[in-house]
Formats: structure tokens, sequence, C-alpha cells
């Protein structure tokens, strides 16, 4: 059934199309005046000292981590998922096991304290 | 002549575009008054009238903000990642509209002559797998546009809606997983079929997955209890250095998820298309072309319901704090979805044989 994702590829072209056009288009209707004030960073009206570096506080990080392990998890999931009926008894000890060892990881991740924000 | 434009109609290239210029005009006009029925709501839930002075009832309202936004001066800043900085808000944008395309808003329209399927554009079969991956997509518009501003606000606004969209991703991906599991296909037209051939909506069996549902679809579009990543007034969000009709494209994002993700949540949870207490399959085999029809305007009842919600949520919470949120993200709803994965297969295999 690969003709009903002609459809869909079409609307991906367009829907990603429609941003970049309409602002060509817009070039037509705004008003387009330099001045440089206008163009600095918003700093609540205080001079502007230094940008961003990509220094970030590392529980971002943390978040970022533990979001890849069970994401990766929820991957291996729908497979499981959508052949469920099939797989039967034993599919669901396989995922149970699976599913306890990620609980495990889950608890040491919380013991670590990565999942604490407030300080 | 009328042949000749018949016979390319029914190509399925031609066919496709127009469905997309219906599909997309709909949605645009659905999104545009989406925003007015929002500000009026709101405005009743708060004892005011809202908007009612462009136009009888305000309802030219939409129209005059978007050509206002048109017609507002682009600026990018001089410290900003200039490629980075054009290129974000697509990725707000995009996603959603694309998921609009694997919908499908009722049983096909049978006629005499034909049998297209005139309420589907595409009906994929990994259509729930498609709609993850492109809500997943819609992350990076975020952080792109709050890093590549170069500006200190901005940069934190992105992060924190980063890690805000991650937090509540695994929930939402785990409380969908238990409707494929019920229904066996990742088709979206397949799981509410198996909604209407065992007279039971989802939400019934998967109360717990269709709440968790409910809460992630509004911290995913980050709405009001979760609005961290802006605060219409008091936040300085991820989209601060953006004019004009770049920011609109962020504006007009954020209501296009909400209403995809309020049509979403009839199909995954609450028989999509189906008529409440009544046999669709075999009524549309007498009617076809009725049922089509009514059950096009029950989904969208169903789908107004949801978008409803969004707006009496917004009217009636506060909003949380950023240590509450991970917390109501990574030590409430996950493990809680955890343990719902596991007695939904429990019950689907013991119980329901």
């Amino acid at each position: 059934m690969v003709s009903s994702y002609l459809g869909i590829g079409i609307l991906f072209v367009i829907a990603i199309i429609i941003v970049p056009f309409t602002m060509v288009l817009g070039k037509l209707f705004r008003p387009q005046k330099f001045e440089i004030s206008k163009l600095e960073p918003f700093e609540c009206g205080i001079e502007v000292k230094d940008v961003p570096q990509g220094k970030t506080s590392v529980h971002f990080y943390i978040v970022a981590l533990v979001f890849l392990v069970f994401d990766v998890e929820t991957v291996f999931l729908f497979p499981w998922a959508v052949a469920f009926d099939k797989l039967g008894l034993f599919g669901f000890f396989e995922v149970g096991i699976f599913l306890l060892l990620l609980i495990a990881a889950y608890i040491y991740a919380y013991l670590k304290g990565a999942l604490k924000w407030e300080e | 002549m009328m042949s000749y434009v018949y016979d390319l109609m029914k190509t399925p290239f031609v066919l496709a575009l127009i469905k997309i210029v219906i599909l997309l005009v709909v949605a645009f006009t659905v999104i545009a008054y989406i925003t007015l029925v929002e500000r009026r709501l709101l405005g009743f839930f708060q004892s005011r009238l809202g908007p009612n002075r462009v136009g009888p009832l305000g309802l030219i309202q939409p129209i005059a903000d978007g050509v206002k936004l048109f017609i507002k001066e682009d600026t990018v800043p001089i410290h900003s990642n200039s490629l980075l900085f054009r290129i974000a808000p697509i990725f707000t944008f995009f996603p959603s509209l694309v998921g609009f395309g694997v919908l499908t808003f009722a049983l096909p329209w049978i006629t005499p002559a034909s049998k297209m399927h005139l309420f589907a554009l595409a009906d994929v079969d990994l259509g729930v797998l498609l709609v993850l991956s492109l809500s997943s997509l819609g992350i990076f518009g975020l952080m792109l546009g709050g890093y590549a501003s170069g500006s200190k606000y901005p940069y934190f606004g992105g992060l924190r809606a980063c890690s805000q969209m991650l937090s509540y991703e695994v929930p939402l991906t785990l409380s969908i997983i238990t409707v494929v599991m019920m229904a066996n296909s990742f088709r979206l037209s397949d799981i509410v079929t198996a909604q209407q051939t065992h007279r039971l909506y989802f939400f019934i069996p998967l109360i717990i997955s269709f709440v968790i549902y409910l809460i992630c679809m509004i911290a995913e579009t980050n709405r009001t209890p979760f609005d961290l990543p802006e605060g219409e007034s008091e936040i300085i969000g991820f989209h601060t250095e953006y004019s004009g009709m770049r920011f609109g494209f962020y504006y007009v994002g954020e209501y296009t998820n909400v209403v995809f993700l309020s049509m979403l949540a009839p199909a995954l949870f609450l028989g999509g298309y189906d008529i409440p207490f009544v046999n669709d399959i075999a009524l549309w085999q007498v009617y076809p072309q009725l049922i089509s029809i009514l059950g096009f305007c029950s989904y969208a009842i169903k789908s107004v319901l949801f978008a409803y919600f969004y707006i009496w949520v917004r009217a009636t919470f506060p909003r949380y704090r950023y240590d509450q949120l991970l917390k109501i993200g990574w030590l409430v709803l996950l493990p809680i979805s955890l343990v719902n994965l596991f007695i939904v297969a429990g019950i689907k295999l013991f119980l329901l044989k």
C-alpha cells in the first residue's frame, strides 16, 4: 500500500513550503526599516553584556538521558503491542521481564537523584 | 470535456491534491476560529465579553489578527544564528499539519459510480507511528527557536520547553501503546473499527490511559497548567525575539497542535466517527452516504468536546511550578503508565479471551 503514502508525501512538502512562501510573499507588504537598537536581544532594558554560549544546567542533560532510555524502550514496545495476540503468554512474560529491568533502571536513577529538581 | 475532467480526478495524484486543498482550507479555518472561540469563552469564564467588535460577534477578528501579523516588520536579531532562526518556526508548524492527513474522518462514501474514500487523505498502515514521530519533530521548533535567538531568556525558554516536552512524551507514547495493543493495529481506521465491532469505546477499559493522554496532550501543546515554555504575559519564552509572521507561525503552530491532538483523541478513545448507541456498520451497508455524513458530524462533535476541554482547563487551573511539572511527568505519570501497560496486557491476555 505504498500509494496511500502519496497523499502524506504531497502534504508534507506543501506544509513545509507554506512558511517560506508566506514569508517571501509578506516581503511585498511589510515595512523594513533598519535600526540597530531594534535588533538587540531582549534584556528588560539593561545593556546587553553577553550572549548564551551553550552553557546549560546539568539537570537538562540528565532529563535528556533518562528520556533517551525510556524512549528507546517504547520503540521496543511497539512491535510487541501490535503483535500482542500472536505472541500471547510468552510475549507477556518476556515484556514483563523487560519492563522490570527498566523499572530497576528507573529506581536507580531516582536513588541517584536524577529525578530531583528542587534545591 | 466533463468525462476528461472526471478521469483526471480519478488519478491518485490529482485526487490527493484536491483532498489536500480541501483539508488545508478546512483546517486553517478551524484553527483560525478556535483562537476566537478560545478568547470569547475565556471572556465568558471571567465574566466579560471577549473580542466582539470586529464584525458581528467578532467573527472577523481572526482575519484581522492574521493581516496584522502579516504586515508587521520581520526582525532577525544581531546575535542570532540567522539560518536556524528562519528554519525553526517551520518545525513547530508543519508536523501537526501533516498529522491531519493520517486521520480518517468517516466511513467510506460509496456512490454508484465509484468507491472513493472521500473522508480520508491517506489512511496509512503506520498511522499511529507517523503521528508520534511527527509530534516528536515539534520539539525542534521550540529548541532551535530558543537557541538560535542569541539571547539569554529565549535560550532558557527553549531549554525549558524542550525538557518539558521530552518528559511528557514518554507517558503519552505509553498510553497510546495500550490503545494499539487493544486494536492490534497502527492504522487509525482499524482502531476505530475495533471499537465499532466490540461496541465498546476504549476509554472505558483504558480509563487510566485516557486520563494520562488528557494530561499529556495539554503538556505537549504547552497549554495553561503547563505553559512554562511561554506564559503569555508573565514568562519570557522561546519566541521572545520573534516578530511578525514568524511569531505568527509559532502561534498558529500551537493551535494546530491543539486541534490535531483533540481530533486524534476521539479516534483513539471515543470511537472516532462511530455514532453512539447505533450499530454503524450494519446501517452503513444500507445507507452508506447518510451514515458517512452523520459519522463525520459525530467525529466533529467529539473533537469539539476535546477542544473545549483545553479551554476549560485553561480557564480553571493555575500554572504549575517548573519542578512540580517535571515531578508530575517523571514521578507520577511515568510509573503509572508503565504499571498501566502491564495491567492492560494482563487484562487483555487473561480476561478478554
